[in-house]
């Protein structure tokens, strides 16, 4: 009988954690001297909507290469992603910008119960990338990944 | 015994921390960018008064500053538009070649002779104006010899950037 209360709750944890994200495809264009030198905002560019039976989540992101090209000859991080509101009370430092690698990032997280969804929306900032990168088209998916506490 | 193992297992799977990923597109275009600022640092008119000067040359140095921000390795040619010096000036009627002028860079010790058919200045790689050849300095050298009618001249002088 203890066995079995193990597997249950298990079983339930994996059902029920879940998110969507809300954005459409991100398209940064780099043809000026500006795009090149300064950051530009994408105000609420991606919306998540969590649900998890459990308190405790984290949210991570990182950048994914859709082609084989050396990841040094990529841009390196073009994207960077901030809160901008929040239904929750998310713990770090949320609010501030954090620069998209090709590792995982630490987006946010938060101790509050989220059986009933938070929903958090997220400014997309287009970072300067300077004159290093050649000229061509750069694919990248950007991946989300959230884990319970 | 059989009994302690099943629950060591049992208790593995429950701590599992449980994740879900999603994923957007998202596309970074990047064209091609090039900025050229030459600045002229004092007037490069060329007077000459003397054999010696006629004969020699009179070089102008650091008469240009040229800066350059590029995302593309690149090429500086220069060229001029006409293939001699036109009359600028009432008592005016000789025809000097375009190559009499020629220019160097800090970075290279050789002149360039100017021609209607552009000529390599100079080149570099990609990056801002602190990248290797990016920022330079011009000198410009005039020759005119003893062959041309004396005068007042102009020629227009034309410096081309490209992308390699």
């Amino acid at each position: 009988m203890f066995f079995c209360f193990f597997l249950f709750q298990n079983y339930s944890k994996a059902q029920n954690l879940s998110f969507t994200v809300q954005s459409t495809t991100i398209n940064a264009e780099y043809s000026t001297e500006i795009d090149l030198e300064s950051t530009r905002l994408l105000s609420n560019a991606i919306t998540f909507n969590i649900v998890s039976p459990r308190s405790g989540i984290l949210m991570y992101a990182r950048l994914k290469p859709l082609s084989n090209q050396p990841l040094s000859t990529l841009p390196q991080n073009p994207f960077s992603i901030k809160v901008n509101t929040s239904s929750a009370n998310l713990g770090g430092n949320a609010f501030q910008a954090r620069p998209l690698g090709f590792s995982d990032v630490l987006l946010f997280d938060t101790n509050q119960r989220a059986s009933r969804g938070i929903r958090v929306t997220n400014d997309l900032l287009l970072n300067p990338i300077g004159y290093s990168v050649e000229p061509g088209e750069y694919n990248f998916s950007i991946l989300f990944t959230l884990s319970e506490k | 015994m059989r009994l302690s193992i099943i629950f060591l297992f049992i208790s593995f799977i429950s701590n599992a921390q449980a994740l879900v990923s999603q994923a957007i597109n998202a596309n970074v275009l990047v064209k091609s960018v090039m900025k050229m600022e030459l600045k002229k640092n004092n007037t490069i008119d060329f007077k000459f008064d003397t054999i010696e000067e006629l004969e020699q040359g009179i070089i102008k140095n650091n008469a240009f500053d040229f800066k350059l921000k590029s995302n593309n390795n690149w090429i500086l040619m220069v060229s001029s538009l006409t293939a001699n010096f036109l009359p600028a000036g009432p008592d005016s009627d000789g025809e000097a070649p375009a190559s009499i002028v020629s220019f160097r860079t800090d970075k290279k010790t050789n002149f360039v002779s100017l021609s209607q058919n552009p000529k390599e200045l100079l080149s570099g790689n990609r990056g801002s104006f602190t990248q290797g050849n990016n920022t330079a300095k011009l000198d410009v050298k005039v020759t005119p010899g003893l062959e041309n009618s004396g005068g007042l001249y102009s020629i227009v002088v034309v410096f081309t950037l490209s992308p390699q």
